[in-house]
């Protein structure tokens, strides 16, 4: 096996059991958040040892599309109590877009448009908490926050997953655009672990700073 | 690498701008989130004085009703009192020694009562001024025999706006109280000092004190603490088991006699 694949795996296989050990300490977005890095995680597993328990393994990105928007809207509307605005409109349209895409358009390559639409609701929702955070300050400072961590890393991998999307086509040679896309998942994996750690932690940071 | 290849110049150009592009907005979130954030805690700040300034002053209206009460109709029904017993027809010389007794008790009933009125009348400190209710508040105490207590010091101290000598008279009942509520003193000093532009009370009891370490705040060491922020002055309070207290209340106060 690739000592890459083992170092992505080890991450996230690394932040799931810390985030059922903690499981108890964690706020309920934190907890989506769990369940779709442990998604993740068997999903990433099962690409990459080739175990797949159905005929067609593209079925599966098909089926991951929407279960991460789904998971995206669960994690961010939770941080804000913001289940009815727009963002819920919004996840609703694009999950029906890459469902439609999924069986009437790509149904038998790679779901891009999904993702596509994936990578543009996860800028909207992290950007739209950054928003939410900007509203609503706390007296605690911005880097303890676990929701500034949570939304900064998820910008950050979505814009580049993105951006590399639009150059995949037209510059196949680009081999560090895989790379890119590499770093990008380890870095918001790792950014994900920060987040849960403040999380974890949220009534220590809240009562330093009263 | 060849620099002319556009496979290369423009993914990289278009990702460095990327990159730039959000760096620049974390950097410029998190700004504006630290502004964002003073300006709600000024503004949580600035509630909760108002809070503070309006709780005082409901509690000083409902003072001086009680004031107004105590003077008007308690101390009125107490002069009666007084009035009536002089109109006694007594017969023996043993009715005639009740009756004075009684008569000297209604005496220092509205006494009290008159000088209850005075004190708890935050108005009475434009009058009498802020020593002379101190010094009420000390003489009304040293009346109840448990505990003797002095004032040194200052006999004059400089004039200030109304607000600050409500709080600082408040604060000053508030500690004798304290004092004589929890202490256990048998003596207690107040000195006041005015030097360098710097008022300075000084409580100091010889009662069972405390470990300011680990002592939990009551209410009342909680409202000294918020009338002093509310006045800009200092409060420290030192103590230590069975060797008393000492409360200091230091507020700048510039050559006119008004807070800074």
């Amino acid at each position: 096996m690739n000592p890459r694949y083992i170092v992505y795996l080890s991450l996230l296989l690394i932040a799931v059991i810390y985030g059922v050990i903690n499981i108890e300490r964690l706020s309920t977005s934190f907890r989506f958040l769990i369940l779709l890095i442990t998604i993740t995680l068997i999903s990433e597993s099962m690409s990459w040892s080739g175990i797949f328990p159905i005929e067609n393994p593209l079925i599966l990105y098909h089926i991951l599309l929407p279960t991460t928007m789904i998971m995206l809207w669960l994690i961010f509307s939770n941080e804000f109590n913001n289940r009815r605005g727009i963002d819920f409109f919004i996840t609703i349209i694009f999950i029906f877009i890459s469902i439609s895409n999924s069986i009437w358009h790509q149904n038998d390559i790679f779901p891009s448009h999904g993702l596509t639409l994936l990578c543009c609701l996860g800028i909207w929702l992290s950007l739209q908490t950054f928003k939410q955070m900007i509203l609503l300050p706390t007296k605690v400072n911005v880097t303890k926050r676990a929701v500034f961590w949570l939304a900064t890393l998820t910008l950050f991998f979505y814009s580049i997953t993105f951006f590399s999307f639009t150059f995949y086509n037209f510059h196949l040679g680009v081999i560090w655009l895989n790379d890119l896309n590499f770093y990008s998942g380890i870095t918001l994996y790792l950014g994900y672990l920060i987040a849960l750690y403040f999380d974890v932690n949220r009534n220590k940071y809240t009562y330093e700073n009263k | 690498m060849k620099i002319n290849d556009i496979d290369f110049i423009i993914p990289i150009a278009s990702g460095t701008l990327l990159m730039g592009v959000l760096l620049v907005f974390i950097i410029s979130f998190v700004l504006l989130y630290r502004k964002k954030q003073e300006e709600y805690e000024w503004e949580k700040e600035q509630a909760k004085q108002l809070l503070l300034t309006t709780k005082i002053e409901i509690k000083e209206q409902t003072m001086s009703n009680i004031s107004r009460e105590l003077h008007d109709n308690i101390g009125q029904m107490a002069t009666l009192v007084k009035m009536n017993l002089s109109l006694f027809n007594y017969e023996t010389e043993d009715d005639k020694r009740k009756v004075d007794e009684v008569t000297d008790i209604a005496d220092k009933l509205i006494m009290e009562i008159k000088e209850l009125s005075t004190t708890i009348k935050g108005e009475n400190l434009e009058r009498f001024g802020l020593l002379n209710m101190i010094d009420k508040d000390i003489a009304r105490m040293s009346r109840l025999d448990y505990i003797k207590i002095l004032r040194t010091g200052e006999e004059f101290i400089p004039e200030m706006d109304h607000e600050t000598k409500i709080y600082l008279y408040r604060m000053t009942q508030e500690i004798f109280n304290n004092i004589l509520q929890h202490s256990g003193s048998t003596e207690a000093i107040l000195n006041i000092t005015n030097k360098d532009e710097t008022l300075t009370l000084t409580f100091k009891d010889n009662g069972k004190g405390f470990d300011s370490n680990t002592y939990k705040q009551g209410n009342g060491l909680i409202n000294l603490e918020e009338r002093c922020k509310l006045i800009d002055a200092k409060l420290n309070i030192e103590s230590q088991p069975n060797q008393g207290t000492l409360i200091t209340i230091s507020l700048k106060i510039n050559t006119h006699g008004k807070p800074n």
